[in-house]
Order: C-alpha cells, then sequence, then structure tokens
C-alpha cells in the first residue's frame, strides 16, 4: 500500500507552478469587483461606527504632520517650505507602513475564507493593495491643505509625481506577495518590521533633509530605499526632477522584489491553504 | 449536469522543521492521517488513494472519526486544496457551508453580508437582485435580514450562513459540520421550498455527525479512516458496516 500510495504521488516542477501563478494573477486582474468591493468593505468595517469615516485617515496624517512642524518648523527648514516637505513625507511614509506591516497577515486574516472559496491569492494581496491606496488618497488631502497653506504652486514638474506614484505601487504589490508568504511561515516576522518600520521613521528623510546636517545624515538617505521610493513622488511636488540615483534604486529594488515574489508565490502557493 | 470523479487521490500536508514537527514526530503522535517522508521532509498523509464517483442525485454522506480525512477531502472537492497525488475533477458549479461565519461582519446587516458572500462567490449583482427576496423568504430571515449581525443569535446566523450558500444556486453542494441535528425542522422546510437536497442534476456532499440528517437525505456514503476509504456505496450498506467496526472497536477497547 505505500509503495503504491509513492508512486502516485505529483512532483509539480518550477515551471508548472511558475504557469498556475500567472493563471492566479490573470484570474484575480479579472475579477477586479472581488478585490475592489473587498477593499472597500475593508474601509467601510473599519469606521462603521465612527460619524466621519475615513476623514480619520486624512485627520490622522493632519495631526502627525502638524505635531512635527510645530517641534521641527523655523529650526530645520521656513515653516512655509518644510510643511510641504513633511506632509508629502508622512503620506508616503503611512503607505508604504501599511504594506510593510500588514501584509505580513493578510492570508492569514482571509484564513476563513481561504478555507471556504477557491478565489486566486493574489486578489487578497489586490484587496490589501486597494485598501492601502483608499488610506493614501484620503490622506493626500493633507498635502493638497498644506500646499494651499503655504502657498506653494505647483509646476509642470509634478507631472513626474504621477509615474513615482506607480511605482511605489507596484512595489506595494510585489511586497505585499512577498511578505504575505514569508509572515505565514514566520509569526515573528509582522513585528520585525513593525520595529524596523517605526525606526524608519526617524532614519528616513522625513523629518529631515539628507543634505542639512553632515555626510552620516546623506549617506543613510542613499542605503535606505524607502527614501528613494519617497523622492520620486515628492521631489515632484516640491518642485524638482528626482535623481538618476532615485530611479536606479527604485528600480532595482522592484525587480528584487519582483523575483522574490514570484519565486516564492510559485513555491508555496499550493501549500498557501494547509498553513494559514 | 453534476460530476465528481476522483482517482488515486492523495493529499500530503507538508509538516515544517518547527516546533510542530518536534512535538508530533518526537512523540510518535500522528495529525488525521499517518506521518511519511518525502525528500526527508515529513508529511501528513490526510488522504491516501481515495477512489470515488458520484453521479447526478447523489447525496453522499461522509462518516468516519474525526481526523479521518472528511474535511480534507471536501476542501479538495471545493479545489481548496490541491492534490499532492492522483487526480480529481468536479463538473458543474460548486457551492460550500464549511462555516457559517464566512464574511460575516457584525457590524453590517444579513443583507450586505449577502452581498459581499456573493462578492465572494462572484455572482453578479443583477442575478443576487433576482435571488436575493426568495432566498430570504426560504430562509426564514424576514425582516431582521435589515437587522445588523450582531443582534442576530446563533442560530439566525447559521440560517444567513444557509442563504448565502443557496444563493449560489450550485450543482454540487459541500457541506462540512454545520449542520447539527437542532437544525432539522428548519433543514425540513428549506428543502420543501427550495431544490436542497433533491435536486436530480445536482449532488450534495455532506459531513455531519447529525445521523438523523443524513438518513432522511443521503442514498450514499462514504466511509473513511486514516484518510483511506474503508467502503463506498449504498448509504445504508456502508453506514451498517460502519457501525458493526464501531461496535467491535469499543468492545476490544473495554476488553
Amino acid at each position: 500500500m505505500t509503495e503504491k500510495f509513492a508512486s502516485n504521488l505529483f512532483v509539480p516542477t518550477l515551471f508548472s507552478e511558475l504557469l498556475l501563478c500567472g493563471r492566479d494573477f490573470c484570474q484575480s486582474f479579472a475579477r477586479s469587483d472581488l478585490w475592489l468591493k473587498l477593499a472597500w468593505r475593508d474601509v467601510r468595517v473599519l469606521f462603521e461606527r465612527s460619524f466621519i469615516g475615513p476623514l480619520w485617515m486624512t485627520i490622522q496624517a493632519a495631526l502627525w504632520t502638524i505635531a512635527i512642524v510645530f517641534v521641527f518648523g523655523g529650526i530645520i527648514a521656513p515653516v512655509k517650505e518644510y510643511v510641504v516637505y513633511v506632509a508629502a513625507g508622512i503620506v508616503l511614509y503611512n503607505f508604504i507602513t501599511v504594506i510593510a506591516t500588514d501584509s505580513s497577515e493578510i492570508f492569514i486574516k482571509h484564513r476563513i475564507i481561504i478555507h471556504s472559496h477557491p478565489n486566486p491569492y493574489f486578489a487578497y494581496i489586490l484587496r490589501h493593495i486597494g485598501f492601502s491606496g483608499i488610506q493614501l488618497l484620503f490622506q493626500s488631502i493633507v498635502v493638497a491643505v498644506a500646499m494651499v497653506w503655504a502657498q506653494h504652486t505647483l509646476s509642470l514638474t509634478a507631472l513626474w509625481a504621477i509615474p513615482g506614484i506607480v511605482l511605489c505601487v507596484i512595489m506595494g504589490v510585489f511586497t505585499s506577495l512577498l511578505f504575505a508568504l514569508i509572515g505565514l511561515r514566520w509569526g515573528d516576522f509582522r513585528f520585525a518590521m513593525l520595529a524596523i518600520m517605526r525606526l524608519g521613521l526617524f532614519v528616513t528623510p522625513i523629518l529631515w533633509y539628507p543634505d542639512n546636517g553632515g555626510a552620516l545624515k546623506k549617506v543613510a538617505a542613499q542605503i535606505n530605499p524607502i527614501s528613494h521610493f519617497v523622492d520620486v513622488v515628492r521631489q515632484p511636488l516640491l518642485g524638482s526632477v528626482p535623481s538618476t540615483l532615485n530611479y536606479v534604486v527604485v528600480f532595482t529594488a522592484i525587480a528584487i522584489a519582483c523575483f522574490g515574489s514570484i519565486w516564492m508565490f510559485a513555491k508555496f502557493r499550493r501549500t498557501i491553504p494547509m498553513w494559514v | 449536469m453534476a460530476h465528481i470523479f476522483a482517482e488515486n487521490l492523495s493529499i500530503l500536508f507538508p509538516l515544517s522543521r518547527t516546533r510542530l514537527k518536534r512535538k508530533f514526530i518526537s512523540r510518535g503522535g500522528t495529525v488525521g492521517g499517518d506521518i511519511v517522508y518525502i525528500n526527508k521532509t515529513p508529511h501528513i498523509a490526510a488522504l491516501k488513494n481515495v477512489n470515488l464517483t458520484c453521479n447526478p442525485g447523489d447525496n453522499v454522506a461522509l462518516i468516519g472519526p474525526n481526523g479521518s480525512g472528511k474535511t480534507t477531502l471536501l476542501r479538495t472537492l471545493a479545489r481548496i486544496y490541491e492534490p499532492t497525488g492522483g487526480q480529481v475533477a468536479c463538473e458543474g458549479t460548486i457551492a460550500t457551508l464549511f462555516s457559517s461565519s464566512v464574511s460575516l461582519s457584525d457590524l453590517e446587516t444579513g443583507r450586505e453580508n449577502i452581498y459581499y458572500a456573493s462578492v465572494l462567490r462572484g455572482i453578479s449583482n443583477q442575478y443576487l437582485s433576482a435571488q436575493l427576496n426568495n432566498i430570504i423568504e426560504i430562509c426564514e430571515l424576514g425582516d431582521s435580514i435589515d437587522l445588523p449581525v450582531s443582534m442576530y443569535s446563533e442560530g439566525m446566523k447559521s440560517r444567513l450562513g444557509f442563504a448565502m450558500a443557496l444563493i449560489a444556486n450550485p450543482d454540487i453542494m459541500l457541506i462540512d459540520e454545520v449542520i447539527t441535528t437542532s437544525d432539522i425542522h428548519y433543514l425540513q422546510r428549506v428543502a420543501a421550498q427550495s431544490n436542497f437536497f433533491k435536486n436530480p442534476n445536482g449532488i450534495t456532499v455532506i459531513a455531519s455527525h447529525a445521523t438523523d440528517i443524513l438518513d432522511l437525505y443521503c442514498n450514499k456514503a462514504l466511509w473513511l479512516d486514516s484518510g483511506e476509504v474503508k467502503a463506498f456505496g449504498l448509504y445504508e450498506d456502508v453506514v451498517a458496516e460502519y457501525k458493526t467496526a464501531q461496535t467491535a472497536q469499543v468492545g476490544d477497547d473495554i476488553n
């Protein structure tokens, strides 16, 4: 019996698993109604008992910006210049933080649904990205208000922020998939990311300028990939085109995340319903 | 027309090299099925060489002790687990009733929950709108459908779960342990008003310890033990065989 049992086992190849991953991606994009509606439901359920609802996302970012400008404004840079810099930085950093910390629980959070419906797994990743995108939209109001208050005029250079946001979202998709798979196997991962992202706020040029404060800060900003993702969106809003180094780091990081996440997905996709 | 076909179907759960492995294997324990080694990695053999053919009109009862592989088989038929060995094919639309809490958010109304359950099942808004009132009536939820689920009793939540499963009008219905003996009268009323359990073109596979419900509706049974099929055939024959084996087991345990 044991011999017969062993001979019947199916050993998947990496190529066959990559094809199945591709099918999962296609099915997920085809079912945009699934993840878009569920992403909006996440926002609704989160603020179900609240009167002003998702505007709390805006208020949260606004309070952070006000507090930071109140403490550091005028010391680090003129208040009107600093407020736009901080608001854009905080909003983008919040987007990156939600991706980095909450992604590790995506599959675990969907345990009951995964065990009941054969939906494509990547759709749950897109649901999370959808929720993070809605948060980014609501928090972007703070950047707009800061610009109006500071009488900051936008030039055509600001259009560079659009591909910057697209790059951040693409990175978010692959990072979420990668972190969701790592978080599924390693329960400590979420806590490690929480600790790293809290520290990251201070080692990323969100509150400070990389050019003011010596060589150490400049190096810290250059070796930190998050600062490059922030820069490809924030620099155009402040009136300058992102540097070549920014784009080199961003594209390299996306390539690594893309390769890593697809490889992990191909290797562990079958075991997702068994491990959640 | 619904069909279910499984040949030499096997499902292995890989055990990671972590606490789970140390806990169970070092103590010689088994979880559900036996532990087998493939490329030196331990796996739990949850299903081993299962052969099964179901035709339209079959209501199949899955019986067997806890950990025998009933849930694993249902999830495999629902295409949630992919076979590690052998093959499985299901023709027809499939709906699952594995948990009464799928998609339930206590803060939303029953109607909103049904809406999101239909999104999860890929049911169009048009179809949902046409079916919804009928389903609410069958499931006897009445006006409470527009109340938040936090105000529902456990029984009402169970009915909402039924409504979510029935909305798909599936060819193949897979049910796992959510039906209890206390649901029998309610189930009879649902069956009287819908094609639940009596669709001549459909198949129902149900795992339940509520034998009075199985007696009432099932015409076939599959007896699983440690992931292997012990018997598959007419309901009365397989259940009689299972009960005899259980009695013998109890006798052995006492002696």
